[in-house]
């Protein structure tokens, strides 16, 4: 019982950043039809611009952990943000007319400059560095299981993100006009949409996910990795088409549907838990055979 | 144009016996390797407009089928290429089945999963040696061996495959098959209302792309003689081979060898200047490269020659009225 509240929360866990990076990939093929294939290393660039902050402010003397993950975390958005913004201003926008699967290669190509860099330039880069633990790491006993303050702040924290998108999306002008992008790109531009400037804004608000999404990964594991997006954009990428891309909430049930399949890969079935991946990344292509569209359907099916 | 091709040709054809030094003849050797796997990328993402990056599955294929017969049954690499075909063509239906339902992108993206868990599968495959990887036995050098003593006997059974799979891209080209691909890359739902039987040719197009990287792969192992995961099965191979055709100009013959002819001295001479010293930015400038190849010529260096001879042969009209 324990050992499933074990695996439960980890799941939880994992689903939340598969859905916080599907998140992401959803809105840019909303907006621009395009996947940006170097999301996934926008994580990893996260995780280790908020490492650099911790370390900045260690050095000054600064010791207060909740000052500390504030700044880690701002220190992650801020440079998603520009990486993600830089990539749809110069490499995005300027090829939108040309086959996708230029954009599709060129995106894979920032992605390994982006992981390159962060291997090269972080000071001992090429290994594994430790994430600070900025949460407190007492917890509860409920019964045999042990429920941690840090899992339920990181799982709630990850919860008001993805509603807060949901209500910028729904709620406000600039979620109407990015909207309205998204279902015609023609007709925005002709109603005084300013078109360039909402691709820009949607890659930054879809990049500040992608950099949650690395600080609760280092914060989970206490460690990050200069590799460490490849997966998780491969994964996130697999949970939104999961969904059905270009569809929020379905981005959100592909992220924790997959996160349910590893695990489920992991303890139920009788191999090695290194095929969780292989289970999980099966059922998602016999899924995607049976329902090309995602599992919450979209308005057509662009994609067969 | 056909000019430069055959001079080219002839130049790929003695450059062994010209250029005596072991690294330039290597470096031809991955020329050809990769001309050989964007040709065979080529007739799938090219000509039938199915984007794959997992290509490496098929490469490992036959790296993995040939060396394992080798090893425990003795077979000749030769039969050993053969068989790799094979199974790498039983791989490419079983994959082609469920994910030709899908386009564009989606293919695209199922094939890198399916790539990513052939090389977990094979990793935890003690049979296949695992992480650990394989050691080719070596039981002399030869023809029959498909192993020689020096880079040119390699040299020249490559040639002789790329030969082959561009006879053979020729060939489908402009029979049948090269019309129907064309129309099902234009528009497959035009085409299958025109009686295309569109899922079948998309398996005849992805049977033998596959069939020709396993053979590239059967190659690779007898050449480097060790194959493990990360050098038959990454996603950085499936990557570069899509990079060698669409950069030189998918859907066109001579594409993925001017791809392979620019994109494997580039990269070797990154390594060579930026890499080695610790501080490797090979990969970075690389990168780099490339993202500025794709955003500024779109459609692959064979658009950048022909609008070159196109402005070249204006000129010479305007010149000689």
């Amino acid at each position: 019982m324990a050992l499933l509240g074990q695996y439960a929360m980890n799941g939880a866990m994992l689903g939340m950043m598969y859905a916080l990076v599907a998140v992401g990939f959803t809105l840019f093929f909303g907006v621009l039809d395009v996947i940006q294939f170097s999301h996934g290393d926008v994580v990893a660039a996260g995780a280790f611009a908020g490492l650099l902050a911790y370390a900045a402010l260690t050095a000054l003397g600064v010791q207060a952990p909740g000052a500390l993950l504030l700044a880690v975390t701002l220190a992650a958005a801020l440079a998603t943000a520009i990486v993600g913004v830089l990539v749809a201003r110069f490499l995005v926008l300027p090829i939108k007319g040309a086959p996708q699967l230029n954009v599709l290669l060129v995106t894979l190509m920032m992605g390994t400059v982006v992981r390159e860099c962060i291997r090269l330039f972080f000071p001992n880069g090429s290994q594994p560095q430790r994430f600070p633990a900025l949460l407190p790491s007492s917890g509860w006993n409920i019964g045999a299981f042990y429920l941690r303050f840090d899992n339920v702040i990181l799982l709630a924290c990850g919860a008001l993100l993805i509603a807060a998108t949901h209500l910028l999306i729904t709620r406000t002008r600039l979620g109407l006009a990015i909207r309205a992008v998204a279902q015609d790109e023609e007709t925005a531009r002709t109603m005084g949409i300013d078109f360039k400037r909402v691709v820009l804004v949607t890659f930054a608000i879809g990049s500040v996910l992608a950099a949650f999404a690395g600080v609760m990964d280092g914060l989970y594991y206490n460690e990050v990795f200069f590799g460490m997006g490849l997966l998780l954009g491969v994964i996130g990428f697999a949970a939104a088409i999961l969904g059905g891309l270009g569809n929020l909430y379905g981005a959100i049930v592909g992220g924790f549907l997959f996160a349910a399949l590893q695990t489920v890969g992991a303890v139920a079935l009788p191999f090695a838990s290194a095929y969780k991946d292989v289970f999980a990344f099966g059922v998602v292509i016999v899924l995607m055979a049976i329902r090309p569209t995602g599992l919450i359907g979209e308005r057509a099916s662009e994609r067969v | 144009m056909k000019i430069v091709a055959l001079v080219a040709a002839a130049l790929v054809l003695v450059w062994p016996l010209i250029v005596r030094g072991p690294y330039p003849q290597h470096l031809m050797i991955l020329v050809l390797l990769n001309a050989l796997l964007g040709t065979a990328w080529n007739i799938l993402g090219g000509f039938a407009g199915q984007i794959s990056l997992g290509q490496a599955i098929f490469f490992g294929a036959g790296a993995y089928t040939s060396t394992l017969l080798a090893q425990h049954a003795d077979v000749s690499p030769w039969l050993g290429l053969l068989a790799g075909a094979g199974v790498a063509v039983a791989l490419a239906v079983a994959i082609g089945a469920p994910c030709f339902r899908l386009s564009g992108h989606y293919f695209a993206i199922a094939t890198i999963a399916l790539g990513e868990i052939a090389a977990i599968a094979v990793t935890n495959w003690d049979f296949a040696g695992g992480a650990v990887g394989l050691f080719l036995p070596v039981e002399g050098t030869g023809i029959a061996q498909m192993k020689f003593d020096d880079k040119r006997g390699y040299h020249y059974v490559l040639c002789a495959l790329l030969a082959l799979a561009l006879g053979v891209t020729v060939w489908l080209r402009g029979a049948r098959a090269g019309f129907y691909w064309r129309a099902i890359r234009e528009d497959q739902a035009a085409a299958r209302s025109a009686g295309v039987p569109a899922t079948r040719y998309k398996l005849l197009a992805i049977s033998v792309s596959a069939a020709f990287t396993a053979m590239a792969g059967t190659f690779y192992a007898q050449y480097v003689l060790f194959i493990d995961p990360p050098s038959v099965l990454p996603l950085s191979l499936s990557i570069q081979i899509c990079l060698v055709a669409v950069l030189g100009g998918a859907g066109t013959l001579l594409g993925p060898l001017l791809g392979a002819a620019v994109l494997v001295p580039l990269s070797a001479a990154t390594s060579v200047f930026l890499g080695g010293s610790g501080r490797s930015l090979d990969l970075v400038v690389y990168g780099a490269l490339i993202m500025i190849i794709a955003v500024f010529e779109p459609s692959g260096l064979v658009g950048l020659g022909r609008r070159i001879s196109a402005t070249v042969s204006r000129n010479f009209a305007r010149e000689t009225p």
